[in-house]
């Protein structure tokens, strides 16, 4: 029986206030320079241009990783991806390369702030266990045994 | 006490044992516990009781592979733990 992990995934919520704060140090430090005021006005841009970013991801409010199976819940239906142990992992997101069987792909980026902390620190034992055995299954799924030895024998 | 009622209290102590500080280790010990335990022989069984009383810390660092028991039938539980938990 695979570990299965159960997220709810919400809008990160200090994002907005770091992005204005960011504006603002933008601001100051254009005032010090004495930069035109034109350079003041672009750093109002900074909080548009991440809040347009980031409604274009992927927007997904629940996550169930058992294995390779991702179940994902959005507003209209439930999809369901298959992940190979690509992607990547640091402190402050988890990226999850994923497939679907009729060759869709997702690039899934779940940040820290987006998921509870008990979350977060269960998918990443999830990632961090599941990956290796994903990858390795993977690899050898892609590569014909003839391929695996020649590949293995260039490390030689 | 029967054997069946020592059993069932045996387990549900180490269920609640599985619950540990580090919720990395909920993950892969709780579903061990409420579904393969039983399944195991005495020997096992023994070994994983064991296990589950070593420091949270080095069940960790075992289970993310960053080292291995130095107790040879503690690390072949280990590695069954974590032989479910990647199986379908």
């Amino acid at each position: 029986m695979p570990v299965v992990i159960e997220a709810r995934i919400s809008a990160p919520k200090r994002r907005a206030w770091y992005l204005w704060l960011a504006t603002v140090q933008g601001m100051l430090l254009s005032t010090l320079l004495s930069w035109p005021l034109t350079t003041h006005l672009l750093w109002l841009t900074l909080p548009f241009f991440g809040h347009f970013f980031w409604t274009a991801d992927y927007q997904a409010k629940r996550i169930r990783l058992a294995l390779d199976g991702v179940q994902l819940w959005t507003d209209r239906a439930i999809e369901r991806y298959q992940w190979h142990g690509e992607g990547r992992l640091s402190h402050a997101f988890m990226k999850l390369e994923l497939s679907r069987a009729d060759g869709q792909r997702l690039t899934l980026i779940l940040w820290q702030a987006s998921v509870s902390a008990a979350s977060w620190r269960a998918l990443n034992m999830g990632f961090r266990v599941m990956q290796p055995t994903l990858r390795a299954a993977h690899d050898r799924q892609n590569l014909s045994d003839g391929a695996w030895a020649e590949g293995s024998s260039f490390f030689r | 006490m029967d054997t069946i009622e020592k059993q069932a209290e045996q387990l549900r102590r180490l269920v609640w044992h599985s619950r540990r500080g580090m919720l990395e280790l909920d993950v892969l010990l709780l579903p061990f516990t409420e579904n393969h335990y039983s399944a195991l022989n005495e020997t096992d069984k023994r070994v994983y009781r064991r296990m589950i009383d070593c420091e949270d810390q080095d069940l960790f660092n075992w289970f993310l592979e960053k080292s291995k028991s130095p107790d040879s039938e503690i690390q072949r539980i280990v590695e069954l733990v974590l032989d479910n938990a990647r199986s379908h």
